[in-house]
């Protein structure tokens, strides 16, 4: 069994574990601050546009959208989905050590955060360069081209995010991020989650979807 | 909550994202599977947009932790999945449509 707390209630009642928590909305909480909630929005906005051009593009181009998939390094791309997943894991496991009032073991989580992000651009720039020696460009079909503007921009999303995460681990470790005031940590990880969700539409449509 | 408190939430807590953790890893190794070796169908469109549905409100719900936020947050960034996931089906079953749709005369 799980413990989850009600806020409405004051207490700790215990639901099965992987049961979805009830909803307890508080329409007056904006987790982290409304700041990163209008950039998150503006980021899934932006992705947005790109899953509508890839749908336009598919209707309009059938067959290059059925047969590029399987000329991509699936491989990589399963890595990269298993290693942004972790990396949200982790993020969530930070934020409940901080809770807990264990900084030490939180920065060790956010610092494994930060590690993923470097595996992922290190697995990216490896699928780039394979793609460049199986000649992959980003001309060489309709369905390429949207992948390449896609995924090179999701890619430049977790540097910053990454950043966010860094700026978390120097916070809790000066003391300016406890377990009773962390709100800066919380936008952080809400915009890595952020580019976790978006890479998890990514993963399907350019490398799943035939 | 006291120190003992906090302790055991956090490894209650820890526990329910492991397992979370688990079924999304799951989760992507049926897509990798999929994708390596099942042929294109309805069907499999189908399997695919429920996995993203699934994926996306383990994430909102387990890790965001926003089914205790605004329900305007939630809501939005739930819908946001539902909506392309059905963009997906529909793009499989009407692409001629779509396409005659979106071509400048």
């Amino acid at each position: 069994m799980s413990l989850n707390a009600d806020a409405s209630l004051g207490y700790v009642e215990a639901l099965p574990e992987l049961s979805e928590p009830r909803p307890v909305f508080d329409s007056k909480r904006v987790p982290g601050n409304p700041a990163i909630w209008v950039g998150i929005y503006s980021e899934l906005t932006e992705f947005a546009l790109f899953f509508v051009v890839y749908f336009i593009a598919r209707a309009h181009y059938p067959e290059e959208f059925s047969s590029g998939p399987a000329k991509l390094h699936t491989l990589a791309g399963t890595a990269n989905t298993l290693v942004l997943i972790t990396s949200s894991y982790f993020v969530a496991r930070g934020i409940v050590a901080l809770r807990a009032d264990q900084p030490v073991k939180a920065v060790r989580w956010l610092s494994a955060t930060v590690a993923c992000g470097v595996i992922y651009l290190l697995i990216k720039c490896g699928e780039y360069l394979w793609n460049q020696q199986h000649g992959i460009h980003t001309n060489s079909s309709n369905f390429f081209a949207v992948y390449y503007y896609t995924t090179f921009n999701h890619m430049l999303h977790i540097f910053w995010g990454g950043g966010g995460i860094v700026w978390a681990i120097f916070r809790i470790r000066s003391g300016g991020f406890t377990s009773a005031n962390h709100d800066g940590l919380i936008a952080a990880a809400c915009y890595w989650h952020m580019i976790d969700l978006a890479w998890i539409l990514i993963f399907p449509l350019m490398y799943v979807l035939r | 909550m006291n120190l003992t408190d906090n302790s055991l939430s956090a490894r209650s807590s820890g526990k329910n994202l492991d397992r979370h953790w688990m079924i999304l890893v799951g989760l992507t190794l049926l897509s990798a599977v999929i994708a390596e070796g099942a042929e294109p169908s309805l069907l499999i469109t189908l399997v695919i947009s429920s996995v993203i549905v699934i994926k996306a409100r383990m994430i909102i719900v387990h890790f965001m932790e926003l089914k205790g936020a605004s329900p305007y947050i939630y809501y939005l960034i739930t819908a946001y999945f539902y909506v392309f996931s059905i963009l997906a089906i529909l793009v499989w079953l009407f692409p001629e449509p779509l396409a005659s749709l979106t071509t400048i005369r």
